[in-house]
């Protein structure tokens, strides 16, 4: 039982960790937070299902497909929406607030009723101490895997990658080394859209879809970044794993009713008593 | 000055008639929006006064609806009763679970209000012995003050709109005390309010309380107009809603609350036949009036106009 | 009047004052000079409460207030002015006073929304002496005007005007002059001789020396968080320590 639930939980836990990685981009470059990242999963998840039934796509060319096309449209949407916010940090969560709800309810007059998604990733099942899970979680895993180094390659070891870093850690100084900052912002969004979109679709065949997951998706998403540590990559991974587990193991063992309280109760907790999270910095403030 | 007072009483006027001439339809759309006017103006002391956005007015306004239904329901107090309770109901509870969260900067104070908001909906949700869960509460009757009943559309029109009004008076005079005046200093610059001897935390505190309490008031309407209470009724979605409508109105202008309510609120009743698409307008409206609003509705009007 | 005694304050690692100890007698203006970065500002942020020191302890009146929040430093009778000017730029110019101004004054929200006799007399109280205060610096006229759209020297006049509303017993003054035209120099000496023929002891940080020497009994200077000379103006003049910290002469040996 324990072996089952730890795979349920690592499961949820990696595609907290996606999403929660698209808050931290965006937070480390630009101190705000998009509060569209849940519904830019959703919307992924939508977009796998559209492009498995119309375009029999299998699972990889699917992904690919899916997170070019994010990326794409997270760069258009800095550039049109973002852009404009970032007079104040109220004034930015409450445009990206606004912009969630435009998109999760645009795809509840497309999509009403949840879905089946189709099983991109093979029916097949595998048995592990005890424990049956679907091929699912291994894609899950894998792709979380790849995609989390992949980004640790790209940040280290090539000038883009450098680029990003440079611009979050301060952008005038970045702009003087000849860094263009506003593709870099640019790209960071469409980053944080590719991954959230491709978390969306690793989750598909999991569930029935339907528009009403992203809500809960990107809160949860958010407490694990504020968890592990929202200006740090690696705490945020760490946190969502960690809050995957948890949650887990707190559905079986307390209530499955309550299970969703542990994720905001972790969240004030933490905002209230470390709010740069077990892993991040402080940054000073100067009087 | 002069010119505001004569809009006041005109408006309040104009209420008055329509309640004597209205379908008991439009009557139902008036007394929604009276009594979300309730709740917006009391976020207003939040975002417009205090410099804080709070996504928890939603659950509050919630909190302020269970404990007049439940308080109604299980006990055989008379109904009015229900009106302090819930105002100090919600008042505790937000000022409780608030003031740890408001020392910290914007961001996190605002990251901290939808985790209050989600919390609060879930014991709302899965307490069933003392909310009764998904169930609701349903059966509660209906408003009686004194001997008089008001069990129809326009009586409780009435009681909204004295609600509203008092809302509206009572609001104005908090901001126009010295405590609005310290809260405005703090919303502008927290340092130097302290070196000039105001009492910052207990400010931010008190605003929490006053927009606590104002939601708990104006869930007590709630509770009585509809007759039943349910926790998809106080949802992070409403809390959204009485957010647009109080940037939207205006950075500091109880009256630009006022008339964003009834704009948002009556086109959002006009909206309801398109369904989903009314949210997507509320939405897109968020995210248009941040991208180039940011101050607001009224901020745009001339100077003369604004108070 | 104020004992610093030998306060310590490090930000991550860098050290901003050390062992820095000085004695301000009631009833005097005293000076505090140095070169940029010398952490006189510094000081005033740790006697005012906004920084706790490492180490050290500050006492006004024989009391000691190592720590205490800025509230509560007002409260013990000192009050200061910025040197970028923290104004409430959305508060008219009255406003900005009464905010000092109503510090005091019995009645609190309740007795507003009530209008009870008490808290109306506050109110008038505290609005008598915010003009007061206007007068003084000589921005009645000014009183509607948004403190947002001030110019300059008026903004430091307010920045005064707020700071002399809280009635202080010692008043620390950072650099109030800066950014000034000539006249304006003058103007603010006239306005500091002013408040100190009132009885208000001042702490003054200043880079403009006439203002300065014309103004302050005694002068300390300060130099990398240290104090480096402590005496009456003429001296201060001469020490070859001062007038090595601020040309940068080359260190002997």
């Amino acid at each position: 039982m324990l072996a089952q639930l730890l795979v349920g939980g690592l499961g949820t836990g990696c595609i907290y960790a996606l999403v929660g990685l698209g808050f931290t981009l965006v937070y480390r470059t630009m101190r705000m937070v998009n509060f569209a990242q849940g519904q830019v999963f959703m919307a992924g998840t939508f977009l796998g299902l559209f492009g498995a039934q119309q375009f029999g796509l299998p699972a990889l060319p699917l992904l690919l497909l899916v997170a070019v096309i994010s990326f794409a449209v997270g760069m258009l949407l800095e550039r049109v929406v973002f852009r404009r916010l970032y007079a104040s940090h109220e004034v930015f969560v409450v445009g990206a607030i606004g912009l969630g709800v435009m998109i999760e309810n645009g795809f509840r007059i497309v999509y009403p009723e949840p879905l089946p998604f189709p099983k991109i990733f093979g029916a097949g099942v595998y048995h592990l101490h005890g424990a049956v899970f679907q091929k699912t979680y291994l894609w899950i895993l894998i792709v979380t895997l790849v995609l989390v180094a992949a980004l640790h390659v790209m940040f280290a070891y090539t000038r883009t990658g450098r680029a990003l870093r440079a611009v979050a850690s301060d952008g005038e100084i970045a702009a003087t080394m000849g860094v263009n900052v506003q593709r870099a912002i640019g790209a960071t969004f469409g980053l944080s859209f590719a991954i959230a979109a491709v978390a969306g679709v690793l989750i598909g065949p999991l569930y029935f879809v339907s528009p009403d997951l992203g809500d809960m998706v990107g809160l949860k998403a958010f407490s694990a970044a504020v968890l592990g540590g929202i200006n740090s990559v690696v705490g945020t991974i760490l946190g969502g794993l960690a809050l995957g587990l948890m949650e887990a193991l707190a559905a079986f063992y307390i209530s499955t009713d309550y299970k969703d309280l542990l994720a905001f109760a972790i969240l004030v907790l933490m905002l209230l008593v470390r709010p740069q999270g077990l892993l991040g910095r402080v940054v000073p403030v100067k009087v | 000055m002069r010119a505001g007072l004569a809009v006041g009483i005109a408006s309040v006027i104009a209420l008055c008639i329509l309640g004597l001439f209205a379908s008991d339809y439009l009557l139902e759309i008036a007394t929604l929006v009276l009594i979300e006017s309730i709740a917006v103006v009391g976020l207003g002391f939040l975002t417009g006064f205090a410099g804080r956005i709070s996504l928890a007015q939603g659950a509050l306004y919630g909190v302020g609806a269970y404990a007049a239904a439940l308080l109604v329901t299980r006990t055989g107090l008379p109904p009015l009763v229900g009106l302090p309770v819930a105002i100090v109901a919600a008042s505790v509870i937000g000022t409780a679970l608030g003031t740890p969260a408001i020392r910290l900067s914007g961001l996190y104070f605002v990251m901290s209000t939808i985790g209050i908001q989600q919390i609060l909906w879930i014991l709302l949700m899965h307490w069933s012995s003392l909310t009764g869960g998904p169930q609701g509460v349903r059966g509660i009757p209906a408003l009686s003050v004194g001997g008089l009943v008001l069990d129809t559309p326009a009586r409780f029109y009435v009681a909204a709109l004295i609600g509203a009004v008092a809302s509206y008076l009572l609001a104005r005079r908090v901001i126009a005390s010295r405590f609005g005046l310290f809260l405005r200093a703090v919303s502008d610059d927290e340092l130097a309010s302290a070196t000039a001897g105001v009492a910052v935390l207990r400010a931010k505190a008190t605003a929490l309380a006053l927009s606590g309490g104002w939601a708990g008031a104006a869930g007590f309407l709630h509770a009585y107009y509809l007759r039943y209470v349910h926790p998809d009724m106080f949802t992070l979605d409403l809390s959204v809603v009485f957010l647009t409508m109080a940037m939207f109105g205006g950075y500091r202008s109880l009256e630009g609350m006022l008339l964003a309510t009834v704009i948002l609120g009556g086109a959002s009743e006009y909206l309801r036949p398109f369904g989903q698409f009314r949210l997507v307008a509320y939405g897109g409206l968020l995210v248009l009036s941040m991208m180039f609003f940011p101050r607001g509705l009224l901020a745009v009007l001339p100077i003369r106009w604004r108070r | 009047m104020l004992d610093v005694g030998s306060v310590q304050l490090s930000f991550r690692g860098v050290r901003a004052l050390g062992g820095v100890s000085l004695v301000l007698h009631e009833g005097e203006v005293l000076g505090i000079i140095g070169p940029n970065g010398s952490g006189k500002s510094t000081l005033f942020n740790v006697v005012t409460g906004i920084y706790t020191p490492d180490g050290g302890t500050v006492r006004f009146r024989g009391q000691a207030i190592t720590g205490l929040d800025p509230r509560a430093v007002v409260g013990r009778g000192i009050a200061r002015t910025y040197q970028n000017k923290r104004l409430f730029p959305s508060l008219s110019v009255l406003e900005n006073v009464l905010v000092p101004a109503l510090r005091r004054e019995r009645g609190g929200l309740l007795g507003d929304m009530l209008g009870l006799p008490l808290a109306r007399a506050g109110w008038r109280a505290a609005r008598a002496r915010a003009a007061e205060c206007l007068e003084f610096v000589g921005l009645a006229a000014m009183a509607a005007v948004g403190a947002g759209s001030l110019a300059y020297g008026q903004q430091n006049r307010l920045e005064l005007a707020r700071a002399l509303a809280l009635e202080p017993k010692l008043l620390l003054l950072d650099e109030p002059a800066a950014g000034l035209t000539q006249d304006e120099r003058t103007e603010m000496r006239g306005l500091i001789e002013r408040i100190h023929a009132r009885g208000v002891s001042i702490a003054l940080v200043e880079h403009d020396m006439r203002v300065v020497m014309g103004l302050c009994s005694r002068i300390v200077v300060l130099d990398h968080g240290e104090v480096i000379a402590v005496g009456a103006p003429a001296e201060i003049a001469r020490d070859p320590a001062v007038i090595a910290a601020y040309l940068g002469a080359p260190e002997d040996g």
